[in-house]
């Protein structure tokens, strides 16, 4: 039995599950903040990317434990295609644009509040699928991972979706503001925490 | 110290500011006639005057014009002065010339998210017409209410004129680089 976190963020979500059926682990335990918002990351997980059964036996509990990032890094994000190889669904790219905007007030790779609205200004003709955490339900997220499947291309600030745009081959274009509010990630390294420019490139792994 | 500066609009204004704290650093250019237009133009904006070294690129060991250089620096010398207007700007490279470019296909798509007569195409930073042409391209700079940009110069340009501004970087299937 192996503990796994399901953090707010989709992304970290979904590779946690990845990780349990790559381990083939038979008595998985996900340790969460929020047992519903992880209930729904699964199921939308369930019915687009194959599992080999592992995922369905996984206890979820609320509370707390270590992000596996040795384990992470080298079963997922080393392998550039592993979610694309394992997308039960369909990609038909069709001709829309998705988008995604972080406010700095959330995260300080987002952008303050005034880019926040010229940018949406700009891009209001196109389709916003918003936050990738906080989702309400399995239909609000399933409904968002299609759209961004689907898309021509996404645009926005560094969050779970652009990440799986590189992961799922979908043209995908970043922001980061620069000026008044300079957009920031924090990182850590040898267990020290830095705040770095989001793009920075440390050893061979972009931030 | 002898500093070399390459035909990229922001190394230049970056010279400029060293030579204006220091006038005993030489400057030797990529390219004169570009760095003429620059100065021309940084003068336009600047308390103080700075004069070309009319040197070129020679084979010895050089300063980088980025060491020991703050945004700040180059804001204390420029008569700023805030009257912002309702445009945008933007310029956005391509991948063909210059690594934190974009592909054919992702320019498109952007170019065409921000075309609209409110909206003004700074385009390349690496040439200019003539030192009216650049300050006419400052002048939009200076006044918009915001720029979104390739990482190119005018990222420096914005910094420097406070202009709120974003970066655009492509992650896939091209990554530009930073």
């Amino acid at each position: 039995m192996a503990d796994y976190r399901s953090g707010t963020g989709l992304l970290d979500t979904w590779a946690n599950l990845l990780l349990i059926d790559l381990q083939a682990d038979y008595d998985p335990v996900i340790w969460c903040a929020d047992v519903c918002q992880t209930a729904i990351m699964m199921e939308v997980y369930l019915k687009n990317f194959r599992s080999n059964g592992f995922i369905k036996h996984a206890k979820v509990k609320k509370g707390y434990c270590e992000y596996n990032r040795a384990a992470i890094d080298e079963f997922i994000y080393k392998h550039k295609t592993i979610f694309l190889d394992r997308l039960k669904v369909s990609k038909k790219p069709s001709g829309h644009i998705t988008y995604s905007l972080a406010n700095a007030t959330k995260t300080r790779k987002g952008m303050d509040e005034n880019m926040l609205e010229e940018m949406q200004t700009i891009l209001s003709n196109f389709d916003n699928i918003g936050d990738s955490r906080n989702f309400e339900s399995v239909e609000e997220l399933d409904s968002k991972f299609k759209r961004l499947l689907n898309c021509k291309m996404h645009i926005g600030s560094e969050t779970s979706w652009s990440v799986l745009c590189t992961r799922l081959q979908i043209p995908c274009m970043n922001l980061f503001q620069m000026y008044p509010y300079k957009s920031l990630k924090r990182v850590t390294i040898n267990d020290v925490k830095y705040n770095v420019e989001p793009h920075m490139l440390i050893g061979d792994k972009h931030t | 110290m002898v500093m070399y500066v390459s035909n990229s609009l922001f190394d230049n204004w970056r010279a400029f500011t060293h030579k204006a704290k220091n006038p005993k650093i030489q400057l030797h250019y990529s390219d004169l006639s570009f760095s003429t237009i620059c100065l021309k133009a940084f003068n336009h904006y600047s308390h103080t005057t700075v004069t070309i070294d009319c040197v070129e690129y020679q084979d010895i060991e050089y300063q980088q014009v980025w060491d020991d250089y703050n945004y700040q620096d180059t804001i204390e010398l420029l008569k700023l002065t805030f009257d912002p207007a309702d445009h945008i700007v933007y310029s956005f490279a391509s991948n063909s010339q210059t690594v934190k470019g974009m592909d054919d296909d992702m320019l498109a798509s952007t170019q065409s998210l921000f075309q609209n007569y409110y909206r003004k195409n700074l385009g390349d930073t690496r040439s200019f017409y003539s030192a009216d042409d650049l300050i006419d391209k400052i002048e939009y700079l200076r006044t918009a209410k915001a720029g979104y940009f390739s990482k190119c110069s005018w990222v420096g340009m914005a910094t420097v004129f406070k202009v709120p501004h974003t970066v655009l970087q492509q992650i896939y299937p091209h990554r530009s680089k930073w």
